[in-house]
């Protein structure tokens, strides 16, 4: 792993694990009330990363709409894993839907 | 160490120190020894507009609800439960004062894991834990026939369903076996040690690789006694690359139907690991959810979702190498590797699913919204029965225990009912007096009441298994205001 892989491994850790405390969300906006990005990213999100973040809480996964993460490091974490979770390669998960998740999770965690 | 790493090593001591609170803590069972049930409907979370009631409570593991042509309710006790308690599975009537009134008792071959009604009789899909599963039909007086037997049901999942269709009952029937390979897990379930020859049977034949696993042999009192174990055989066999392994019907991890009044199994799908959940939509379409793969045994697999599927008839749905359509080897269990795929050959490339559901949810019986008045017409729900973790593998937080809607135009999976508070849990563990474990949901006819059915409490722990509280079961229902 390189440096600059393991400064952001670093970055996201620390933003996961000091977030924690925060109110876990379980109501989340109605696809109406979000942009059609912010849309299609849900639908992305259900496919590729729900299992583990359900609703984007803690499950078998860390929570997402609880931490801090800025998008470029959730855009990293996708594609370079981190722990046990899975890299997604641009066959699976494209450029164009990995910013679309990244707007949905922003979206989310407004 | 380099310079990179010791910096990487000395920040993530201070994670740990100061801001850690991801260590995997397992679900809802950690030093958790959970007080007296308490009900109470304000302590769930629904959307705006819909009234929690409770119907019943003080059940011993129920586990469906059914409603016969005058509206009356009717619900099965399983009669077994894992922790091996073994009773009689029971259906009985349900009042509305929310009292009970026996209809009839089975034999101790539950858990009974569902049930339908149709033309006057009731359906019941009885797992086979000790004779194999069957596929009883009940009448109004309590009278039962067996419409098929000796169903491949004495492992680790069961027989399930039932739904009714064009004259045909169908039923899932579960794998013997968490990912195909017998193993010292399956002596924890209680099962090897009472039938060690028993092991998954393909709906067809299939080729191996010859991927065999060796293991402490739990059969034997020596200690250091071990065993070599291949897929689809039994414990302690071996298999080699190429070997066929005949199909044969009945099978493990199956869609299976019969005749409406009994008669042969036939095939609809296969490749599922533990279909529980059934239902068919208003188009006549077969939903199934299925319960997807644990962190245990001699082949453990991490990180896979449990799955909502359309079935199509005929096809293979992946098991016991894929998870919801993608190969299961690049999914590394934590200090063990990926696991190795174990067919030559796969009887077709498996279909992409409606929806994927949390890792450990044990997404388990289903319906359909039929009623616009209720709202989300067409949309699937599913009673989360919620993780049994460590058992099954560990989780940051507790996984499932709630009810969630799917959408299966897109495939987003939407909470429905929650335990309110903060955090996610069963109601004991979370010390309040909302849903436990949701094990299956039910539309009246109208389609305008959900009834949830909550097994009740069920622990879990490393040194003890499965720990299910007799007398802890509720049935909640869910209207418009």
């Amino acid at each position: 792993m390189g440096g600059r892989s393991v400064f952001l491994s670093v970055i996201i850790f620390v933003c996961m694990g000091c977030s924690s405390s925060k109110k876990e969300a379980y109501t989340v906006k109605p696809l109406a009330d979000m942009t059609e990005e912010e849309q299609e990213g849900k639908v992305l999100f259900h496919k590729h990363c729900n299992s583990c973040h359900p609703n984007g809480t803690a499950g078998l996964g860390a929570p997402i709409v609880t931490t801090s993460v800025p998008g470029f490091l959730i855009q990293f974490q996708i594609r370079n894993g981190l722990g046990t979770m899975p890299a997604f390669s641009e066959e699976e998960i494209s450029d164009e839907e990995v910013d679309k998740i990244v707007d949905y999770l922003k979206a989310l965690i407004k | 160490m380099t310079g990179y790493c010791r910096t990487y090593f000395l920040l993530f001591l201070i994670f740990l120190t100061g801001c850690a609170r991801l260590d995997p803590m397992g679900g809802g069972q950690i030093n958790y020894d959970p007080a007296e049930r308490q009900v109470d409907p304000s302590d769930v979370l629904v959307p705006e507009g819909f009234k929690v009631e409770v119907v019943a409570r003080g059940l011993t593991f129920p586990t469906a609800v059914v409603e016969n042509d005058e509206g009356q309710l009717f619900v099965t006790e399983s009669g077994y439960a894992y922790g091996e308690v073994i009773l009689p599975p029971k259906l009985y009537r349900v009042n509305t004062s929310g009292s009970t009134e026996l209809i009839v008792e089975g034999t101790k071959n539950g858990p009974w894991t569902g049930i339908t009604y149709h033309d006057g009789n009731f359906y019941v899909a009885e797992g086979g834990q000790m004779e194999g599963g069957k596929i009883l039909r009940i009448n109004a007086n309590g009278a039962v026939d067996t419409l098929v037997s000796n169903l491949p049901s004495m492992g680790d999942h069961h027989t399930n369903g039932p739904a009714i269709k064009d004259n045909y009952i169908y039923f899932g029937q579960g794998t013997a076996t968490n990912s195909a390979v017998v193993g010292p897990d399956n002596a924890s379930f209680g099962w090897l040690y009472r039938k060690p020859e028993f092991h998954d049977i393909p709906c067809k034949d299939i080729v191996l690789k010859g991927i065999n696993y060796t293991s402490k042999n739990p059969l034997t009192d020596a200690p250091d006694d071990k065993v070599t174990t291949g897929a689809y055989v039994p414990f302690g066999e071996a298999t080699r690359k190429g070997q066929v392994i005949r199909g044969e019907i009945p099978c493990n991890g199956a869609i299976m139907r019969i005749p409406i009044d009994g008669g042969e199994p036939e095939l609809v799908a296969w490749g599922l690991r533990n279909p529980y959940g059934m239902a068919f939509s208003s188009l006549g379409e077969l939903f199934i959810t299925e319960n997807s793969y644990d962190v245990r045994g001699s082949r453990p697999v991490w990180g896979t979702g449990d799955v909502l599927w359309k079935i199509e008839d005929g096809t293979w749905y992946g098991w016991p190498d894929h998870n919801a359509g993608h190969e299961i080897s690049h999914l590394k269990v934590p200090d063990k590797g990926a696991p190795k795929l174990l067919l030559e050959k796969y009887p077709n490339p498996p279909p992409q699913p409606v929806a994927k559901l949390g890792v450990h949810s044990s997404s388990n019986g289903m319906d359909i919204s039929r009623n616009a008045n209720f709202g989300f017409e067409g949309e699937v729900f599913i009673a989360q029965f919620g993780d049994m973790a460590p058992n099954v593998g560990k989780v940051i937080r507790p996984v499932g225990f709630k009810v969630v809607r799917v959408n299966p135009e897109n495939g987003v999976v939407e909470n429905f009912a929650i335990n309110k508070g903060k955090g996610n849990g069963p109601a004991t563990f979370l010390k309040t007096a909302g849903l436990e474990r949701p094990v299956s949901v039910h539309f009246n006819e109208e389609g305008e009441a959900l009834y949830i059915v909550d097994f009740g409490i069920l622990t879990v722990s490393k040194e003890e298994g499965a720990k299910p509280r007799e007398g802890t079961g509720v049935i909640w229902k869910i209207t418009k205001e």
